[in-house]
């Protein structure tokens, strides 16, 4: 938007105190529609007493004259008593005129009152009317940018008077209130000027501005605590009588104007007011930003308090024009005929959308603008071709609505859409031929009627379907007569499906495809807006508007089964009910509420991060080493590959994480993971294990993206697609045949994987992590030299894993952990870990373990093998201790409350608990 | 005491200017509007009760009776159902006409009958 600021005053209109001669008190103005638009001066304190006190004798006035209308109707009723009691009325019908003569000059007061009564009534028409014209004045009829919008001062000045508006005019009574409030806190800190910041904090009083507010969640408090803030660093030691506007100020009037009048207000409000402020940089743009609102969020917001307007107009508008649409089969010219047969097998939209049982549709104005064209160009066929939940039947419900107020083109108008049931058709046809037959007289009951659309929704599920061998199945049935254009059908199908079943076929070049895609993520907030009023009605709740942003955002990145906007839909209806329980009726659902909705139903933490949950992330090393000894660096890496996860700076197109963990068996690489598995997702156990030494062949590709005859599931994809979130650890990755690594590129770089049935898996909530022993005799031998950890890692990576895998393969991995062979002393960690996990066994038994430094060593001594790490210990464990200790629960050596004694040489002893 | 007074003198100019406006505005945007409305009422009347589809299928039969006698009965009929909404139309168009022929003469009628009474 380009301002046009006089060169004179600069814009303020005044200079010194006086007007400026070179814009006459104007300033500033600016383009829209073809007028030029300006900010009169604001109302002095005089002329806002004589507005106010004006609108209060108008009032008055009309109260009195409509007041005064009922005694005039009360003088009528008086006449007419008078006319019935005389027995006049034959007269009256003979001689009129001669009788109110007659009444005129008997009854002269009651006749008085009556003619001025009728003059009141007129003078109230006027002002009503008056009332509205004027405020439809101060709007351009256009909004259009016209050819002659110069945005030189020079060419502005021969600009004649009519084609300038002030938009001071086209404020509504609240907004003129606010611009008074504003004054005042302009005058309260002492300001020359009213800055955008005064006119923000007089918004504030405003309902609908409340109302938005809250929608935002933001906490009132906080919002006033920052507005003082920043009024009391704007305040000025001068102190004038004369307050203007500010340049910043203007800026934003002239701006809610273009915004008012673009959205085809009748008078500039407040919500265009909070709008247009935040498009300009400064203070409030700052106080917003600083409370995590984006302009587009404000947008938004003021869009859901207007929707809540256009959605009692449309129903009203709606119900109006239903009553010329006939309420049976028949069309209004009487050419159509009964279909008593069709009746039974199907369902008419246009009678149930006539009932107010279908819902609007909102947005989809392009695909039902386009579903149109192709009608009315050929009259063929469509089918609307879209994943489950995009809004294929509610934009077949929108048509519905639209044929019912017959906003739709002449071959659309005065027909019917009959939405065939497939359930029906099929139900109970026991004979050969019998659904044949059924489909048969119903598209002959159509073809006669002529003023039938039938829908047909997953018209794939017809392809098939035959009850005589060897004949045609219904579809191909469907398919001839489509071909002859002489049935207009509207039909829904999947991608996948369609190109399965009805692309290429008979069936499908009856079709023009019209494809309906996933709305973007603004779109599906203004849906979700347009659904609340009915939810918030349902369950007596009310959603904030990061509670739908939330639901958005959370539902496109981790509910990848299903499509937008329904699964957002979906989501806000179970949140509502949720919340509705927990915290009861009028409770705000809140971005957090959707946040944990979606952890409990994947167990990914993604609410906001709490304190203790911040210093469990910082702390995440020794929480870790709690359960795995050493391998310091393999820890700090996956530790901060969590931390970036969770504080959500990783790339959201990847997995979270891809790790690949080096080093000789037995050192820990699985219980890291495990680990992982429980710190990320909360349980150890959400962890996919493929064991890659079982895809050595080629022909394995299959087992793992499944077959393409939709047999056998993939053994990844199935378990991915089932539980998104969660570790795939790929064991012994090195010995997977090259392809099936190949696999894996795809996966680790962009996150998804397409199967065998064609259906793309998410892994971007995935921690992929590869172990492999490749090159272990070589880090064995080099910690043996005493060569540094970096060191092994950067030789293994430049020399000995390219015998393995390929370079771009190592590539994308975020991480490569070289694992280091365990020493005496690790193992002597470990021992003491593993004896405190049989100990917490016992615990549940009611006996206490304890072990002796002597003991421990011992053990550590029995189970520490080079080549083997720390897997040689839990097998001396084992035999030692557990053996042992299942005899001695077994004789009954050991009961409850005993504490048993690992003790030098191997033994157990048993102190036994006192008797009670 | 100033400040009001200015004030209240203001008010009552305003009010005034707006009672003076009132005949003006009747017979110049007033009536404009009311003449406009008028042609958009029949305009709009005359298409919602579809008598230019009645026109059109005047020959048509009626629930996809093709025979000879359906074909005459539809036609009768159709002619029936013509009259009655052309009848409807007059009726609801010389409705509106008398709406604005008051709009034109309630005024001024009414000035004359007070006047006359108050004489």
């Amino acid at each position: 938007m380009d301002f046009i600021i006089c060169p004179t005053c600069n814009g303020i209109g005044f200079i010194s105190g006086k007007r400026c001669r070179e814009c006459g008190d104007h300033g500033m103005y600016s383009w829209f529609g073809g007028y030029l638009l300006y900010v009169d001066r604001p109302r002095t304190r005089s002329e806002m007493a004589t507005y106010k006190g004006g609108r209060v004798v108008e009032v008055i006035l009309i109260i009195i004259l409509a007041l005064f209308g009922i005694v005039g109707l009360l003088s009528l009723l008086g006449i007419a008593g008078i006319v019935l009691g005389a027995g006049l009325i034959p007269l009256f019908i003979t001689n009129g005129f001669g009788l109110w003569n007659y009444i005129s000059v008997s009854q002269s007061t009651l006749v008085l009152f009556f003619w001025l009564s009728i003059i009141g009534d007129l003078y109230v028409i006027y002002a009503v009317e008056y009332k509205r014209d004027r405020q439809k004045k101060n709007w351009p009829k256009s909004t259009k940018k016209t050819a002659y919008e110069w945005n030189s001062w020079e060419k502005i000045r021969t600009v004649s008077k009519r084609t300038k508006i002030d938009i001071s005019d086209a404020f509504s009574r609240e907004t003129i209130n606010i611009i008074f409030e504003s004054q005042k806190f302009a005058q309260k800190v002492k300001s020359e000027y009213i800055e955008p910041i005064h006119i923000f904090a007089a918004l504030l009083e405003d309902s609908d501005i409340t109302l938005a507010i809250n929608r935002l969640g933001i906490d009132w408090k906080i919002l006033k605590n920052k507005i003082i803030r920043f009024l009391a660093q704007a305040s000025q030691p001068k102190t004038t009588r004369q307050i203007l506007y500010s340049l910043e100020a203007k800026k934003v009037l002239l701006r809610a104007y273009t915004l008012a009048g673009t959205k085809r207000r009748t008078a500039l409000s407040p919500l265009d007011l909070l709008e247009a402020i935040t498009t300009f940089e400064g203070p409030v743009k700052e106080i917003f930003y600083d409370l995590e609102i984006e302009p587009l969020q404000i947008e938004n917001v003021c869009l859901w308090i207007d929707v809540y307007d256009q959605l009692r107009q449309e129903r009203r508008h709606f119900a109006r024009q239903a009553r010329f649409k006939p309420k049976g089969p028949i069309n209004r010219t009487y050419t159509a005929i009964a279909t008593p047969y069709l009746d039974r097998h199907s369902h008419d939209m246009t009678q149930l959308a006539r009932g107010g049982y279908l819902g609007i549709c909102m947005d989809r104005e392009k695909e039902i603008d386009e579903i149109f064209r192709i009608i009315t160009g050929g009259s063929q066929s469509i089918i609307l071709v879209g994943q489950p939940g995009v809004g294929k039947t509610t934009i077949i419900n929108g048509i519905s609505r639209r044929m019912v107020t017959e906003d739709v083109p002449e071959v659309l108008q005065d027909k019917r859409l009959v939405s065939l049931s497939l359930s029906s058709l099929i139900a109970g046809a026991s004979r050969p031929g019998e659904v044949e037959q059924r489909l048969q007289v119903i598209l002959s009951e159509v073809i006669r009627s002529g003023n039938i659309i039938l829908v047909i929704k997953d018209i794939h599920n017809m392809v098939g379907i035959k009850t005589t061998e060897g004949e045609l199945d219904v579809s191909e049935i469907l398919a001839d007569i489509l071909k002859r254009h002489a049935v207009l059908v509207l039909a829904t199908s999947i991608p996948s499906e369609y190109r399965r079943l009805i692309e290429g076929k008979a069936l499908g070049e009856a079709f023009q495809r019209v494809g309906i895609e996933e709305p973007d993520k603004n779109t599906t907030i203004q849906i979700l807006e347009a659904h609340t009023p009915a939810l918030e009605g349902r369950n007596q709740v009310y959603f904030s508007y990061g509670a739908l942003d939330k639901a958005v955002e959370f539902s496109t990145r981790y509910l990848h089964e299903r499509f937008l906007p329904e699964k957002a839909i979906n989501l806000l209806k179970e949140v509502a009910a949720g919340v509705r329980s927990k915290k009861g009726k009028r409770a705000m659902v809140g971005a957090e509420d959707v946040a944990a909705l979606i952890s409990e139903k994947t167990g990914i933490p993604v609410t906001k991060i709490t304190e203790k949950e911040s210093q469990k992330l910082l702390n995440l090393e020794d929480q870790i080493h709690r359960r795995l000894v050493d391998q310091d660096e393999a820890v700090n890496m996956v530790s901060a590959a969590l931390r970036r996860a969770r504080t959500a700076l990783r790339s959201e197109k990847r997995p979270i994480v891809n790790l690949l963990f080096l080093g000789p068996t037995g050192v820990g690489k699985t219980e890291l993971a495990k680990t992982v598995a429980e710190v990320y997702f909360g349980d150890e156990n959400k962890m996919i294990r493929l064991d890659m030494s079982e895809y050595q062949e080629k022909a394995s590709v299959s087992r793992l993206i499944g077959t393409p005859d939709g047999e056998k599931g993939g053994q990844l994809t199935e378990a991915v697609r089932r539980a998104p979130s969660s570790l795939l650890l790929l064991d012994e990755i090195e010995k997977a045949h090259p392809d099936i690594l190949n696999i894996f590129l795809q996966v680790m770089d962009e996150g998804r994987l397409t199967d065998a049935l064609g259906r793309t898996i998410n892994f971007t909530n995935i921690i992929l992590i590869g172990t492999s022993n490749a090159g272990t005799a070589f880090i064995q031998s080099e910690i043996k030299k005493g060569t540094p950890v970096l060191q092994i890692q950067e030789a293994l990576i430049r020399e000995k894993l390219s015998a393995y895998f390929r370079p771009e393969y190592l590539n994308r991995f975020d991480g490569i952990v070289v694992f280091k062979p365990l020493s005496p002393e690790d193992i002597q960690k470990i021992t003491k870990l593993m004896l405190k996990k049989l100990s917490k066994q016992l615990e549940g038994k009611g006996i206490g373990l304890k072990a002796t430094d002597e003991a421990v060593n011992e053990l550590a001594k029995a189970g520490f093998d080079p080549l083997f790490g720390a897997r040689p210990l839990r097998r001396v464990i084992q035999n030692q201790v557990n053996n042992v200790l299942a005899k001695y629960l077994l004789t009954g050596k050991v009961a409850r409350r005993d504490v048993v004694i690992l003790e030098k040489g191997g033994t157990i002893r048993v102190e036994k608990a006192e008797q009670i | 005491m100033l400040f009001s007074n200015v004030i209240i003198t203001s008010i009552a100019l305003n009010t005034a200017r707006r009672i003076i406006y009132f005949p003006l505005w009747w017979y110049s945007i007033g009536l404009k509007k009311r003449l406009s409305g008028l042609f958009h009422g029949i305009r709009t009347l005359f298409h919602n009760l579809g008598i230019i589809i009645m026109f059109k299928y005047l020959f048509k039969p009626m629930f996809g009776e093709r025979s000879h006698s359906g074909r005459i009965i539809s036609f009768f009929m159709r002619l029936l159902l013509l009259f009655w909404r052309l009848f409807l139309f007059l009726i609801l168009t010389g409705v509106r006409v008398v709406l604005v022929l008051l709009w034109i003469m309630l005024l001024p009628f009414a000035v004359w009958q007070i006047f006359s009474l108050l004489l």
